[in-house]
């Protein structure tokens, strides 16, 4: 686990998505206490409760590294595979960069699409293309990317993380800059962040930010207390709800 | 007597690894995390494809 935080911390900006699932037992409360007390600093994307769809094993850690265009590449028992896993995740990171396929066209709508995350670059590729089975598998992940992209900004405003949802709403109205419809539905969303309530969330992710910090920093005497006051003070807010799930981990230890 | 976390341990290491799982070399089927920590609001395994993914299948205990 330890080496799989590491490894994210590495390669997450460059495009590594890491997701840790735990597999014995723990509900979702105690995992993110056990997180908050072992891993403060992990930013691993991190589950419990999921069946994953890689081969069987008949023990952990066990995992699956899955490239680019969906295909697993390597399963096993990643400690005892750190290089291998490595390499592969290196020869994907250039794919994201530079884009993959049978013609150039796809590579490059791909680069601009994941590269860049230039949806509206990497719409006007595709509309350029002949018609054909290509051109029509590319505007699906054009379209899926978009979509994805919307509905994960709605998800972390429904788990009271607003910062983190106008960051990404700011990150996607760059990508779709020039495209009409895009940009005009993007508009709305950050319209949100702008209203009474939007800003009430805001104030108090700021507020749950510091409180977030100081678990992060291991000062466990006073975050609980940060977070006592995020809770009180941002009653009927996402933010405030997402406080108190933080609160209820805390006083949740793994049975 | 076994420890019950244990037990339950084989059994989910077990149960999911029925119908719908990958081999190498296959495409991954999709499925959805029901909750994350620390996530970017993608719950679909199939939304991160056009990034390599690293799946690491762990136990607290």
């Amino acid at each position: 686990m330890p080496s799989a935080i590491k490894h994210n911390e590495e390669l997450a900006p460059k495009g590594l998505v890491t997701i840790l699932v735990e597999a014995q037992g723990a509900n979702e409360a105690e995992l993110e206490h056990f997180l908050w007390k072992t891993f403060p600093d992990n930013e691993c994307f991190s589950s419990v409760g999921v069946s994953v769809p890689l081969p069987p094993s008949d023990g952990i850690p066990h995992g699956g590294l899955i490239g680019v265009d969906g295909t697993l590449l390597w399963a096993g028992n990643p400690l005892s595979a750190t290089k291998k896993i490595s390499d592969l995740i290196d020869a994907e990171l250039v794919k994201v960069k530079k884009g993959w396929g049978d013609t150039a066209e796809a590579r490059k709508v791909r680069a601009a699409l994941y590269g860049k995350g230039d949806l509206e670059a990497a719409n006007t590729l595709v509309a350029a293309m002949a018609e054909g089975q290509e051109r029509t598998a590319l505007q699906a992940e054009v379209d899926a990317r978009y979509t994805s992209a919307k509905n994960a900004i709605k998800n972390l405003q429904e788990q009271g993380r607003w910062l983190d949802a106008q960051a990404s709403a700011k990150t996607l109205a760059k990508g779709v800059a020039g495209h009409e419809a895009w940009t005009a539905e993007v508009a709305t969303i950050l319209a949100e962040f702008d209203s009474d309530a939007g800003k009430a969330e805001l104030a108090a992710d700021k507020k749950l930010e510091k409180a977030i910090k100081l678990l992060r920093d291991k000062k466990l005497d006073s975050a609980p207390k940060a977070l006592a006051a995020v809770v009180k003070t941002s009653a009927n807010t996402k933010v405030g709800a997402r406080a108190a799930k933080i609160q209820t981990a805390l006083d949740t230890p793994l049975k | 007597m076994m420890n019950p976390r244990l037990s339950l341990m084989s059994v989910l290491l077990a149960l999911p690894l029925a119908a719908q799982n990958a081999a190498v070399g296959d495409k991954v089927p999709d499925c959805k995390f029901p909750t994350f920590l620390n996530g970017d609001g993608r719950q679909s395994l199939s939304e991160f494809f056009g990034q390599p993914v690293m799946i690491d299948v762990w136990g607290t205990h």
